[in-house]
C-alpha cells in the first residue's frame, strides 16, 4: 500500500514536472492539454565509454526494432543503439507525410561523398534497438529552429574527427548536439569531452525518452 | 512393454497431428506446391529485411515456392525491376559511417550474386525503371534539391546526374521515361504537383495537383495502360471525402473518382486486372500499422473487396495474371490471394516486424 501511494505520489510529481517545465508540441499533448508522464520514459543504464572517435558508429544496419514514429515532432532526435556506438538524426516535420519511406530525418553519413543528407524512418528500424528523444525544456520555436540548424548544414561534409567548435564538418550525433547548442544554446552532451555519441544525447539529463523499442 | 506402448501411442498421436495440420493448411496452399522452384518463368522478388541485413528472395510464380534468397551487401529499402532483362534494381543506401553505401545494385534472376554500380552520390533511397534506364532519387541535397542517378540496366554505366525538389517522393515509369510526385513542403496547405523526367534526366513541370499527397500505381506488369493516382486532399489519412483515384492521359488527370477514406495513408498500391488495390496502411506504429487491403474499381471508386490481414500489415503488393501477392511487414511472409479475394497460399521468408518491404514481378 505504501510503495503504492509513493509510486503515485511519484507519477503525479512528474507529470506536474514536465508539465511545469516543457513546452511541448502537439503531439505530445494529452487531451487534458498537459503533456502525459507517459513522455519521459525511463532511460537505458548509463555505460560509460572513452572519450574517443566512435569508429565504427552505427554499425551496419543489421538487426531490427520496432521504433513508433507516430509521436515524433520537428526538432525530435531518432538515437539507434545495439551497435558498438549507434546512430542519431533530426525529426524534419516538413518532410514528413506520414510514411516510413518519408525522407524526413537529418543526419550526416559517410562514404565516398559524404556530408549532412536526409534519411527515412524505416531505416532507423534496421537496428536492434531505438529511442526517440525531445527536449522538454526547449520551446516549439527553439526545436524548429534546431531543425533548421541542421537543414543549413545540408551537404557539409562529414568527419569524425571534426571538433565541436568546427561547425562546417559533422558526424551524425554531433550534428544533432550542433543543433540545440546553437539554436537553443544548451549542451546535450551527458559526458562532455571532445566526442558526443549518439548515445551521450540518451543519457543527457535534459533529454526525455517518449518512445523506445528493441 | 509399456515403454513401447508409449512409443507406439505417441507416433500414431504424432502422425495424426501431422494428418490434421496438413489438412488445416490444405486450404491455403498453391495447388503445385510440391513442383520444384524455378527461376525461368515469371517470377517475384521481395525486398526482406531479416535479423542479419537486407536480401532479395526470389519467389516463383508458377509453384510459389522460394527459389533463391540473395544477400544484399548493405541495407536497402526499395527495388525495381527490369522486365526486359529480367533485372532487379536495387537502392543501397546503406546504414551509418562505414556501412553507408552509395551503390545501385544489379541482380540478374537466376544468378547467384549480386553486381554493384558506384553512383558517386551518397544514399539511394527510391528506385524505378524505364525502357532499360534505372532512376535512382538520393536523400542527399544539392542546392536545396534532391540529387537523382540516372543508369542503364543492361551496361550498368552512370548515365548522369540531375535533380528533383526536395519534396519529391517516388518515381514511377511512364511513356518512356519517368513521372515523380513532388510535395511543395513551403506551403500551407501542402501542395502537390507533378514531374516528368525524360531517361535524358530533362525534367518537366506537368502542372499541379489539386491534393496534398499523390500515390503513382502502375499498370500490372508486363500489361499496358495509364499509371494511375491515388490522391488525398486530407490533412490526416482517415479524414472523410477527401480521396479520390484518378486516371493520368497525355494532358493531365483525365477522370477522377472518389473512394471512400484510407485510414492510414497508401502503404502501396497496384492494379489487380481491372480493379486497383490498395494497401491501407503505414506500419508507422507497429502495434497498430494497419491491415486493410481496398480493392476498387478505378473507373467508378467503388469498393469491390476488403481484405483483412488479421495480425499484419500490407505492406507491398504486385499482381501477376489475376493473383494478387501481398508482402506481409509483420510476419515476413509473402500472401498470395486469388482473384475472389481467397487466401491461396502463405510463404514464410523470414522477414523481420518491420512495417516495410518491397515487391516486385518479374514475368
Amino acid at each position: 500500500m505504501r510503495l503504492r501511494l509513493l509510486a503515485t505520489a511519484l507519477t503525479v510529481a512528474l507529470t506536474l514536472s514536465l508539465s511545469a517545465e516543457c513546452y511541448a508540441a502537439p503531439k505530445k499533448l494529452g487531451p487534458d492539454g498537459r503533456v502525459p508522464a507517459k513522455w519521459d520514459q525511463p532511460k537505458p543504464l548509463q555505460v560509460n565509454h572513452p572519450d574517443v572517435a566512435p569508429l565504427a558508429a552505427g554499425g551496419d544496419g543489421t538487426g531490427y526494432n520496432t521504433l513508433s514514429f507516430s509521436s515524433f515532432d520537428d526538432g525530435d532526435m531518432v538515437v539507434t543503439g545495439g551497435s558498438p556506438t549507434g546512430h542519431a538524426g533530426e525529426w524534419d516535420e516538413r518532410y514528413y507525410l506520414g510514411s516510413l519511406a518519408d525522407k524526413c530525418i537529418w543526419s550526416a553519413n559517410t562514404a565516398p561523398v559524404n556530408g549532412v543528407q536526409r534519411e527515412e524512418p524505416r531505416k532507423y528500424r534496421a537496428y536492434d534497438n531505438a529511442w526517440g528523444l525531445w527536449v522538454p525544456s526547449v520551446s516549439a520555436t527553439k526545436r524548429t529552429a534546431a531543425r533548421s540548424y541542421c537543414k543549413s548544414q545540408s551537404g557539409e561534409p562529414y568527419d569524425i574527427s571534426s571538433s565541436k567548435t568546427d561547425t562546417s564538418r559533422w558526424y551524425c550525433s554531433k550534428l544533432a548536439w550542433g543543433s540545440y547548442k546553437s539554436a537553443a544554446g544548451i549542451d546535450l552532451d551527458a559526458d562532455g569531452g571532445y566526442w558526443v555519441w549518439p548515445i551521450d544525447l540518451v543519457n543527457d539529463s535534459q533529454t526525455a525518452v517518449f518512445a523506445s523499442a528493441k | 512393454m509399456r515403454g513401447k506402448g508409449v512409443r507406439a501411442a505417441t507416433a500414431v498421436a504424432v502422425a495424426c497431428i501431422a494428418l490434421l495440420a496438413a489438412l488445416a493448411c490444405g486450404g491455403c496452399r498453391s495447388e503445385a506446391s510440391h513442383a520444384k522452384a524455378s527461376e525461368d518463368g515469371p517470377v517475384a522478388v521481395v525486398l526482406v529485411h531479416t535479423k542479419s541485413g537486407s536480401e532479395l528472395d526470389v519467389v516463383d510464380l508458377s509453384t510459389m515456392r522460394l527459389a533463391r534468397r540473395v544477400k544484399l551487401r548493405s541495407l536497402c529499402l526499395e527495388i525495381a525491376a527490369d522486365a526486359r532483362t529480367r533485372t532487379v534494381v536495387t537502392a543501397q543506401c546503406g546504414g551509418p559511417d562505414r556501412s553507408a553505401d552509395d551503390a545501385a545494385g544489379i541482380y540478374r534472376i537466376g544468378e547467384r550474386k549480386v553486381r554493384y554500380v558506384e553512383l558517386g552520390i551518397p544514399n539511394p533511397l527510391d528506385v524505378a525503371t524505364a525502357g532499360g534506364v534505372a532512376l535512382l532519387v538520393h536523400g542527399f541535397e544539392r542546392s536545396g534539391r534532391l540529387v537523382t542517378t540516372r543508369m542503364d540496366v543492361a551496361t550498368q554505366h552512370v548515365l548522369g546526374h540531375g535533380s528533383l525538389g526536395p519534396g519529391a517522393l517516388a518515381p514511377l515509369a511512364w511513356r518512356d521515361g519517368f513521372i515523380v510526385p513532388e510535395i511543395d513542403v513551403a506551403s500551407d496547405p501542402l501542395a502537390c504537383s507533378l514531374v516528368a523526367m525524360d531517361r535524358d534526366g530533362r525534367a518537366s513541370a506537368l502542372g499541379s495537383l489539386d491534393a496534398r499527397r499523390a500515390a503513382l500505381v502502375a499498370p500490372e506488369a508486363g500489361a499496358a495502360g495509364p499509371p494511375r493516382l491515388i490522391l488525398s486532399r486530407a490533412s490526416e489519412p482517415g479524414s472523410d471525402a477527401s480521396w479520390s483515384l484518378a486516371r493520368l492521359g497525355a494532358s493531365g488527370i483525365e477522370s477522377e473518382a472518389p473512394i471512400s477514406a484510407l485510414q492510414y495513408g497508401v502503404a502501396d498500391a497496384c492494379m489487380w486486372g481491372e480493379l486497383l488495390a490498395v494497401a491501407d496502411a503505414d506500419g508507422v506504429d507497429m502495434s497498430d500499422p494497419g491491415d486493410t487491403l481496398w480493392v476498387f474499381d478505378p473507373g467508378t471508386g467503388e469498393q469491390k473487396l476488403a481484405l483483412r490481414i488479421a495480425g499484419g500489415m500490407p505492406a507491398a503488393v504486385a499482381s501477376w495474371q489475376g493473383r494478387l501477392l501481398v508482402a506481409d511487414g509483420v510476419s515476413g511472409d509473402l500472401l498470395e490471394y486469388a482473384s475472389d479475394g481467397r487466401l491461396r497460399s502463405r510463404l514464410k521468408l523470414g522477414g523481420a516486424p518491420v512495417g516495410s518491404a518491397a515487391l516486385v514481378v518479374v514475368p
